[in-house]
């Protein structure tokens, strides 16, 4: 089937040019594998990294050497850069003055080259002038494909609120099959990335064809920081990663594409498990306890035998900010190909943000301005919708989709089929038991699109839209994490029309809309809900206000 | 008591230079290996009688100190075999056994000698319950809640049952649990199928020099110091009579696998530096090169989680396979790259490393990576586990104010809780409940017609 048959991975019995042609093919199917299937107001996998020419440097920095790269020429990178930022949660508003501090990754925002006048090779120095102190949380959701070998490059660019800490920053493949221990991203193990400095992170996401490696490499994952990794991790450098069949892709062998992509999750299989979706949703729960993160900015110490979550939070936000749309930087959304490498990304429905809020929604969007990721489930009836389930939290959650059943078809990226691929060990759950560390891979139907019971759409309005939905909630069962710091109401003068307002923490909500194609409700019908072009896409997806970082 | 080195910043490195039992730190760029670590579980087959095909335990509760990476000593309860040369063993020994073969354990408690550092449990009375076994009979001693209990240093409770099925077991105290479970009472218990020692599960061979068991806990030092001190007092340390301890209130500070914390975790078995903690738990297993005609099996690794807290236990390196839970075979295999350990249960796992990239001699990562030069990058603390290249089995040189701990260019990978607060030894980081996995070189052929480690891993 596969074409690789050395031992070194992809490409490696090739010659250059042909490395450099594959590459390049590859990176441009990549391009639409962002359009497609990434986004989620990230530079998520189409994001490339130049080799940085050594001796260049920011204004008014000194020359910072930039040696550690990956030749983006011929491998699909990703460049994150790390450092901390500030995160709004009920009760603690950018508009009250009490945010909250954290670390975190971003990827840079323009996914062109630099001469082509955007900032995927700028230096640290010119990443510095631009990022430092403003990351976001959640990281990027990142997506890989079988058989195409990848990298994601770690910039630090340091701490603004804590310059006296030369904190290194990792990243390591949490959960990949036969990873190895110079990309695993533990400092005491491998090496680690100090401040002005970057560093590759190698994987390559085998078949199952390869030799060794009868499972292939398709499935949810995550990545994080493991430097001091109990409080890097809680500070937030977090963020889900997952790796597309080569069945989605491919036919015969890697490189060649389908005509058109098919949504799968996994192989198709001997134990006849089907893992076809029609949208697809990453959802990263955790919990944040707010001592060490106040303590940290405060130059003081913590007994992390003394961790106690105060807030629990699905893609880095709390509830009801969860169902705040997702939000994307304008350079994701503008059309170019300057270059001839990159595909733009899609959004159905875009949004601008005003630079100035004006509604009381305006204004809760607004605090979201640093925390992209929505997890807004948004659905047509009928459909069968995937969720990539991942903890990093500290604390085993136990979540349910009140009203759903769920189908759970993979456990930690590994499709439930057993040894020899032959059996159906996938099944049918109403709650799903999530330990630190662990993904779970479900579907489900959604049900029914009930009229009766149906609510105004309220953000469908920001692009003039007319539309109504059925709400069901997906949130944990521990029902003391429902709540921020104890409280259901932040009291804090930001609201969300969208949301309701009972519950806080670690709940969002599904939407459920009718089908396009059911004509007898032709009047919330006119403006159904478009197909998902991108993962987590929302309807509309906010646009970062120029201006902002 | 030998001294023992302890740095707060160099936890790692001070432990791996006192036991000797990785290799030897050196100051400056050199490398120098020393024999890898033996810490493969180590069975306890008590006295066997071919007349009724029995194994004996004799069993004593006892009590005594272990030791904690941040310098603390935290006074425990546990069991140790009748004529133990320390008198005292945390946890208790690993009891192993065969299918078919009827077990039996003895359990007295040795007359207290005075002195908190010695002798038997104090409790008012103690026993064994033995979890998922079943027909568990036991005899002498007086009625307790669970089973026939030890009261007086004269009493002696016999346990028997037979052998049925294969697995991973935990066995502990059946007494005033909330306190003497978390004391440290409790042991694993291994019975192998009786297709022999190489197999977990009848149809499920693993390498037989690679077998784990790693036991989790986790301990509020409050409760053994309130217990410790009832004790200094003349009292019993039953949950009755403790005045500075309520289960209900419980916050842990230490987790630990074999009741060691990181960096003792992949100290060696029976390290004289730890002499009360006898049982390591780096896991270690050699790589299998898909291309090389010798099929590596993979390692089986035994976890038992004795603590109250369900722990996420996560490798890194691989994804693992789980076999069984709590001693029943799985309907089939799953793969996971974490799994979350319920207070009491058990799980067998195969852990094996496909060397799928194999760099080694090919020019290292692909030609796009460009790695940075080794003295541009962070080193923790100025030591490491990393050899300073990439390819497994090569050795590089590295800054010259870093030490390496590898032997001959092997992959060290933590396993740990991703409980990250579970990583602590109280407030000190890259501790806790984690440990690593060695992943040696591939073996090579030993020119007999076998293969063998390479000799400079061994």
């Amino acid at each position: 089937m596969n074409e690789i048959t050395t031992g070194k991975g992809q490409g490696a019995g090739m010659t250059s040019e042909q490395r450099k042609r594959l590459g390049r093919r590859d990176f441009l199917r990549r391009g639409a594998v962002v359009t497609a299937v990434a986004g989620v107001g990230t530079a998520a996998g189409g994001t490339l990294m130049a080799n940085a020419v050594s001796g260049q440097s920011g204004p008014g920095l000194a020359q910072l050497p930039l040696s550690d790269s990956v030749d983006y020429t011929t491998m699909p990178s990703v460049r994150l850069i790390a450092t901390d930022g500030h995160f709004s949660f009920p009760g603690r508003r950018f508009a009250n003055d009490n945010s909250l501090f954290g670390f975190g990754f971003r990827a840079v925002d323009d996914l062109r080259l630099q001469s082509a006048g955007g900032e995927l090779d700028l230096n640290p120095g010119d990443l510095i002038d631009k990022y430092k102190g403003k990351v976001l949380q959640t990281a990027p959701t990142i997506v890989g494909i079988e058989g195409i070998e990848m990298a994601i490059v770690v910039t630090n660019l340091g701490l603004l609120a804590r310059p006296d800490l030369d904190d290194a920053h990792s990243l390591h493949w949490h959960g990949f099959r036969n990873a190895t221990a110079v990309f695993d991203g533990v400092p005491e193990t491998s090496i680690s990335v100090p401040s002005g400095r970057d560093l590759p992170y190698f994987y390559d996401p085998k078949t199952q064809n390869e030799p060794g490696q009868n499972k292939g490499s398709a499935g949810t994952y995550m990545y994080h920081c493991h430097f001091e990794d109990t409080e890097h991790v809680e500070m937030g450098m977090t963020g889900i990663i997952f790796v597309e069949p080569f069945d989605m892709w491919f036919t015969g062998s890697v490189g060649n594409w389908l005509p058109q992509r098919r949504k799968v999750a996994y192989n198709d299989n001997a134990a006849g498990v089907d893992s076809s979706f029609d949208r697809e949703f990453a959802l990263l729960m955790s919990e944040i306890d707010s001592t060490p993160h106040d303590n940290l900015e405060a130059v003081q110490e913590f007994v992390w035998s003394d961790y106690a979550p105060n807030y629990w939070t699905i893609n880095g936000r709390s509830y009801p900010d969860t169902v705040i749309p997702q939000i994307t930087p304008s350079e994701q959304v503008d059309a170019y190909t300057p270059d001839g490498l990159f595909v733009q990304t899609n959004y159905a429905e875009p949004a601008q943000m005003p630079v100035t809020p004006g509604t009381a929604d305006e204004a809760a969007e607004a605090e979201m301005l640093w925390q992209h990721n929505s997890s807004l489930i948004q659905c047509r009836e009928g459909e069968r919708v995937l969720l990539r389930i991942a903890n990093l939290g500290y604390e085993v959650h136990s979540i349910e989709a009140v009203g759903l059943d769920l189908d759970i078809i993979a456990h930690d990226a590994s499709l439930l089929i057993g040894k020899n691929g032959t059996s159906d060990l996938t099944y049918t759950t109403r709650r799903i038991e999530l330990g630190p560390g662990e993904a779970r891979d479900v579907l489900f139907d959604v049900p029914a699109y009930d009229d009766s019971t149906a609510v105004v759409d309220t953000i469908a309005t920001k692009t003039g839209k007319i539309r109504k939905y059925n709400r069901y909630l997906l949130k944990s069962r521990n029902n003391h994490r429902n709540s921020n710091d104890g409280l259901t109401d932040g009291a804090d003068g930001v609201s969300y029309a969208a949301a309701g307002d009972t519950y806080g923490g670690m709940v969002t909500e599904v939407w459920v809309y009718p089908t396009l194609a059911d004509a007898a409700l032709p009047s919330i019908n006119q403006d159904g809900l478009p197909d998902q072009t991108t993962i987590n896409e929302t309807f509309p997806t906010l646009v970062v206000p120029a201006g902002h970082v | 008591m030998k001294l023992r080195l302890r740095s707060k910043f160099t936890g790692a490195l001070a432990i791996a230079m006192a036991t000797g039992g990785l290799a030897a730190a050196v100051t400056g760029a050199e490398t120098v290996g020393a024999a890898s670590v033996d810490s493969t579980m180590v069975c306890h087959d008590g006295v066997y009688d071919g007349n009724d095909n029995s194994v004996t335990f004799e069993l004593e509760a006892v009590q005594g100190y272990i030791e904690l990476p941040d310098g603390n000593t935290v006074y425990t309860w546990s069991y140790a075999e009748k004529g133990n040369q320390f008198g005292f063993q945390f946890p208790g020994p690993t009891l192993c056994a065969d299918q078919g073969e009827t077990v039996r354990v003895k359990l007295t408690k040795p007359a207290l000698t005075g002195s908190t550092f010695g002798g038997g449990v104090p409790a008012s009375a103690t026993s064994i319950v033995f979890p998922g076994q079943t027909g568990v009979t036991a005899t002498g001693g007086v009625a307790g809640l669970l089973t026939q209990e030890v009261e007086t240093d004269l009493d002696e409770v016999i346990y028997e049952f037979v052998a049925n099925a294969p697995g991973t077991y935990l066995y502990e105290s059946g007494t005033d649990s909330a306190v003497q479970v978390q004391m440290g009472m409790f042991g694993g218990l291994v019975i192998y199928p009786t297709e022999g020692r190489h197999m977990a599960y009848s149809g499920h061979a693993f390498d037989a020099e690679h077998e784990y068991l790693l036991i989790f806990h986790e301990m509020d030092p409050s409760l053994h110091v309130g217990v410790e001190l009832n004790v200094l007092a003349g009292g019993s340390g039953d949950a009755a009579v403790l005045a500075d301890y309520e289960p209900l209130t419980r916050h842990s500070r230490y987790w630990t696998i074999n009741g060691r914390a990181f960096p003792d975790t992949i100290a060696e078995n029976n390290t004289p530096l730890l002499p009360f903690q006898p049982y390591g738990a780096l896991v270690q297993i050699n790589a299998d090169d898909p291309n090389d005609g010798y099929t590596q099996l993979p390692g089986l690794v035994r976890y038992g989680n004795a603590g109250l807290d369900n722990h996420a236990f996560h490798p890194h390196g691989d994804h693992l396979t789980l076999i069984a839970k709590d001693a029943r075979l799985l309907p089939d295999e799953i793969e996971a790259y974490t799994e979350t350990v319920a207070a009491g249960q058990t799980y067998d796992i195969l852990a094996g490393w496909e060397d799928v990239e194999a760099w080694q001699g090919t020019g290292d990562v692909p030609t796009a990576i460009n790695l940075p030069a080794l003295n541009n990058l962070v080193y923790k603390d100025g030591v490491t586990f990393y050899s300073g290249s990439p390819e497994l089995g090569v050795e590089q040189q590295l800054p010259a104010d870093v030490t390496t701990f590898t032997q001959c260019g092997e992959y060290y990978f933590p396993w740990h809780s991703h409980a990250l607060q579970e990583v602590q030894n109280f407030d000190e980081g890259f501790g806790g409940m984690l440990t690593l996995w060695r992943v040696d070189p591939p073996k090579v052929p030993d020119g007999g017609g076998g293969w063998m480690t390479p000799l400079d891993c061994q």
